[in-house]
């Protein structure tokens, strides 16, 4: 069987004429609105499907935009199969039968037969963040060589039943491993999702091992029998003249290092357009797509110097991802959208355990705190700034200046164009994350307010923004 | 301050004219000669200079890959130091051998020339066997700001944590760590590993990435550290397949993989004879002459290991003692201690979780462990633990199927287990190359470990004062002579 990656999370499994893609994603970019693109990482061309051949099947393991691609399933034949879990937001389904494909939904456990390989769909586990809750992660396995079997993790845990199913029948057990590694590590000073202005540099050191260690000690426990464990993830980027790649994106010398730290696996990282062949064990490079060195060299010559780099320097946050407003009019109504979005949101965290730790924390840097902890600013012709009052469990306007960040323990900086976007369903929560955001915190980073934020509005929480976007790229 | 890698755990500390070594052994072997030398791992040669006057020497705690009283008869002159929970057996046997020792409180600042000590106890999570384990805490005296803290083989201690915590002691600079994770290579069952799990003997899992998160991140987490020194595991062992270094054991290969993910922190694995000096900054220097390594070997030793032996059948359990008394007479003898180390394992989690287990499932035996004695070539004896008399009772013919129905159980010789109930061996010396066992669930449940805490020194320090006696009678003769 040939693996052959396709940047971010998207795969081609292919045996003989049984060619299975996996949560294709076949433009050279990704994003919701054109005004935000993410470039697959390494850059590479758009894919072009009719090299590839008659597609027996594609595999949607969730509804996020970098697995469930209208844009790219769109460029495939009508009444093509997909295969959904049974699970899956009902927008996604719904987008899709209105396109003509032929939906397969298939529930924890169902056993598929695509061709000459076999494909069983399990839930995801229960102990992922929220958002990821409605992941699948499909086993493939070859029938040519029943020991080839594919296991992709696609964003979730692995099921715990799972580990129950590998122990009883050895040969469903995985010998590959599709990991994903979905954590973008910015150079120190350079803007990430969920990066923590009081973080400071030396905090971030080892995080990569901490990485490692989860993804092929915590993942793979239970897993004896994998012998290749493939990374993906995390390979996209913003799309401007300033970005700067992730530290350790999908990286070969990680890779190699991984490897040399194992005993009986070994660990690959292949950029798009390469395929593994599992019976000869090569890498070849496919003819269907190929990589924009050009593109690939500008970002990388954007690096920094990571041994003399400057510490401590703050981040700015620069642009808006939707650019600047037009009139001052239109500002006014996001800043209503926006006020009225807080009667909710202000509940929604006072219930949740966000809202339990601003509770705990009585008393900050400059003594005792008052009812406000956490603090939303929003950016734009005017500043504006919210307190969440926790005893009366409202946002509430405030004056801040310099010293927010010492004043409250909590705080995201958004921009007010880019927040209304979003609840207008023209941009998703994580791409405003990952480009235009600031944020503060105590704690780890899945209790930060973005994570927070990634719950709240994400597409199992608020399918109605989700049909939005999927309105929007149905439209494009 | 200056701090000379001797191999394995042992070190020497130097500043201005003050030397004191810690956990020294300077032979290129430990532990039980005739049997089974432990070799020192890279291999290297020490020609102490004559004219370095160790003040002192701190020994941390009493396992024989710590505390080597060959070694410290090469110092007649210098004191021997080390905490209040030191075991009495190695006092004693330091006495008998004319040496001085001397017991130091914990918590309490101490010098030592130009250098100030604190020993602190491990953390109260820290393994049975590992329990007495004392941590070092080391700064000069005009410096204090340049301290080193030597972590190795316990959890970093909790009331050393608060000291720093309540600004008692300056952050140390250097933390040094042991790697004693004694990977086993693929086809090679590790001591703790459940010898009826085929995925034992067949290895795929990235180890090196667990024993660097471990070390340089879980176990470092509440310490501002500038540079982590990783040392440890420093020895090779004959196995009956002798496979040369325990695959993850070279820490400078470990530690050059580690800088990789680490920007400004430092990462140092040493070799055998090279210095790290702490002062403004944290650096490696040259190594000295009078201690050599046989790189040769070195490479040798670590090519065995990386060869992939498939072959599981080939990991079988030696024999390390000649039967010399017949069967009647060690029998009895061994079902006695097998009957009191009953008690201790049924009043253990792992008993009271065997004995549950049993409760609740289908099996018709009564047996929760299965001791199964090797006699002689193809002549097996077997007794099971009966959890209604709570006794070692002899099981004439064990069909499969009543083996299986018994969730745990341990292998080895029966004259190795006479000898080591009688003072000759020690359990760690049968840990890995005489022993197996099997066991259902965490590994640090299984009845392999269950035996290291009852035979072993936490409840036999009366064995290990024998047995290291015997071992060391030809040099305790010399001194008296």
């Amino acid at each position: 069987m040939k693996i052959a990656y396709m940047g971010q999370q998207s795969w081609l499994f292919e045996e003989e004429k049984t060619k299975i893609l996996l949560d294709p994603v076949l433009t050279s970019s990704f994003g919701t609105s054109q005004r935000a693109r993410f470039a697959i990482y390494p850059p590479r061309s758009p894919i072009d499907i009719s090299m590839i051949g008659e597609i027996s099947a594609v595999i949607i393991t969730n509804e996020h935009l970098d697995h469930f691609h209208l844009t790219s399933l769109k460029m495939l034949k009508k009444g093509t199969i997909i295969l959904l879990g049974k699970y899956t937001p009902l927008f996604v389904v719904e987008s899709l039968k209105r396109h003509g494909y032929k939906i397969v939904l298939c529930h924890h456990g169902d056993i598929i037969e695509v061709g000459t390989l076999k494909i069983i769909f399990f839930a995801g586990c229960s102990e992922t963040p929220i958002w990821e809750r409605r992941v699948y992660h499909p086993l493939i396995i070859s029938s040519s060589d029943p020991n080839i079997r594919i296991l992709i993790q696609s964003d979730t845990l692995i099921n715990k039943t799972f580990l129950d199913v590998v122990l009883s029948s050895p040969e469903l057990s995985p010998t590959y491993f599709i990991a994903t590694n979905n954590t973008q590590i910015p150079y120190p000073n350079s803007k990430g999702a969920m990066r923590n202005l009081y973080t400071s540099n030396q905090e971030d050191e080892g995080q990569m091992l901490n990485i490692l260690d989860e993804i092929l000690c915590t993942y793979l426990d239970g897993l004896p029998d994998v012998e290749h464990i493939f990374l993906s993830g995390g390979s996209y980027i913003f799309d401007d003249e300033k970005s700067i790649p992730f530290r350790f994106m999908i990286d070969q010398e990680v890779a190699r290092l991984a490897s040399s730290l194992s005993l009986g696996r070994t660990i690959h990282a292949i950029s798009p357009g390469t395929a593994y062949d599992t019976t000869n064990q090569l890498k070849t490079t496919e003819n269907w797509t190929s990589i924009d060195f050009e593109n690939y060299q500008k970002y990388e010559s954007r690096r920094p110097d990571l041994v003399d780099d400057e510490e401590g320097s703050i981040p700015e946050l620069e642009t808006a991802l939707m650019g600047e407003y037009d009139s001052i009019e239109s500002w006014k109504q996001d800043i209503k959208l926006i006020e009225k979005e807080h009667i909710l949101l202000a509940r929604l965290i006072a219930s949740s355990e966000f809202g339990r730790t601003l509770l705990s924390i009585n008393s900050f840097l400059e003594g005792d705190l008052g009812p406000g902890r956490f603090v939303l600013i929003y950016h734009g012709p005017v500043k504006k700034s919210y307190q969440l009052n926790m005893n009366k469990i409202i946002f509430e306007e405030i004056n801040t200046n310099e010293d927010v960040f010492i004043k409250y323990p909590f705080g995201l900086e958004l921009f007010a164009c880019d927040f209304a976007a979003v609840l207008r369903g023209e941009i998703q929560i994580w791409e405003l994350a990952t480009v235009s955001s600031r944020q503060w915190y105590l704690g780890g980073k899945l209790e930060s307010p973005m994570a927070y934020f990634y719950r709240f509005f994400s597409e199992q929480i608020r399918p109605d923004l989700a049909q939005a976007v999927t309105l929007h790229h149905e439209a494009a | 301050m200056e701090f000379l890698f001797l191999g394995h755990q042992s070190w020497m500390v130097s500043y201005k004219n003050t030397h004191v070594l810690i956990d020294p052994i300077l032979n290129d072997s430990f532990g039980h000669d005739e049997i089974h030398k432990i070799e020192i791992f890279p291999p290297r040669t020490i020609s102490f200079p004559s004219n370095i006057n160790v003040k002192a020497i701190i020994l941390s705690h009493e396992h024989s890959d710590h505390f080597h009283l060959p070694t410290l008869m090469q110092f007649p002159k210098s004191e021997i130091i080390f905490g209040p929970n030191m075991y009495e057996f190695v006092s004693d046997l330091i006495q008998e051998a004319g040496l001085n020792c001397r017991r130091v409180p914990l918590r309490k600042k101490f010098l030592i020339g130009e250098l100030e000590f604190t020993l602190y106890p491990p953390h109260p999570d820290t393994a049975l066997w590992e329990g007495r384990v004392t941590q070092i805490y080391i700064a000069p005296i005009d410096n204090p700001e340049s301290a080193v803290f030597i972590a190795v083989d316990a959890l970093i201690s909790d009331s050393f944590l608060a000291d720093i915590d309540s600004g008692e002691l300056p952050q140390p600079k250097v933390m040094i760590v042991s790697n004693n994770s004694q990977i086993t290579p693929t086809g090679v069952l590790g001591t703790l590993d459940n010898h009826k799990n085929p995925h034992a003997y067949i290895k795929r899992d990235s180890f090196g990435v667990s024993i660097l998160k471990e070390l340089l991140i879980n176990y470092l987490e509440h310490i501002q550290w500038e540079a982590a020194v990783i040392c440890g595991g420093g020895f090779t062992k004959k196995y009956e397949e002798f496979f040369g270094a325990f695959p993850f054991s070279d820490q400078k290969e470990l530690a050059v993989i580690a800088q990789n993910f680490f920007r400004k922190k430092k990462i140092f694995g040493p070799w055998p004879g090279e210095v790290i000096k702490v002062g403004k900054n944290i650096i490696q220097n040259d190594r000295v002459e009078w201690i050599s390594i046989d790189y040769k070997k070195l490479i040798e030793l670590k090519n065995r290991s990386n060869m992939e032996n498939k072959d599981p059948v080939k990991n079988e359990i030696r024999q390390q003692t000649k039967t010399t008394a017949p069967e009647e007479i060690l029998i009895p003898k061994c079902l006695a201690a097998l009957n009191d180390f009953a008690r201790h394992f049924l009043s253990t989690p792992a008993g009271d979780n065997a004995v549950y287990k049993k409760m609740i499932g289908q099996s018709s035996s009564n047996f929760i462990m299965l001791v199964k004695f090797r006699v002689e070539k193809n002549k097996m004896l077997h007794y099971g633990l009966n959890i209604i008399s709570n006794y070692f009772e002899p099981i004439q013919k064990l069909s499969l199927e009543a083996e299986e129905d018994i969730d745990c159980g341990v292998e080895l010789f029966l004259s190795d287990f006479a000898a080591m109930i009688d003072g000759t061996l020690q359990i760690w010396d049968l840990a890995g190359i005489s022993m197996r066992g099997w066991y259902k669930g965490d590994k640090f449940t299984g009845p392999v470990v269950a035996m290291y805490k009852w035979f072993g020194e936490p409840s036999r320090p009366d064995l290990a004062y024998l047995s290291l006696k015997k071992r060391w009678e030809n040099f305790l003769l010399r001194r008296v002579a």
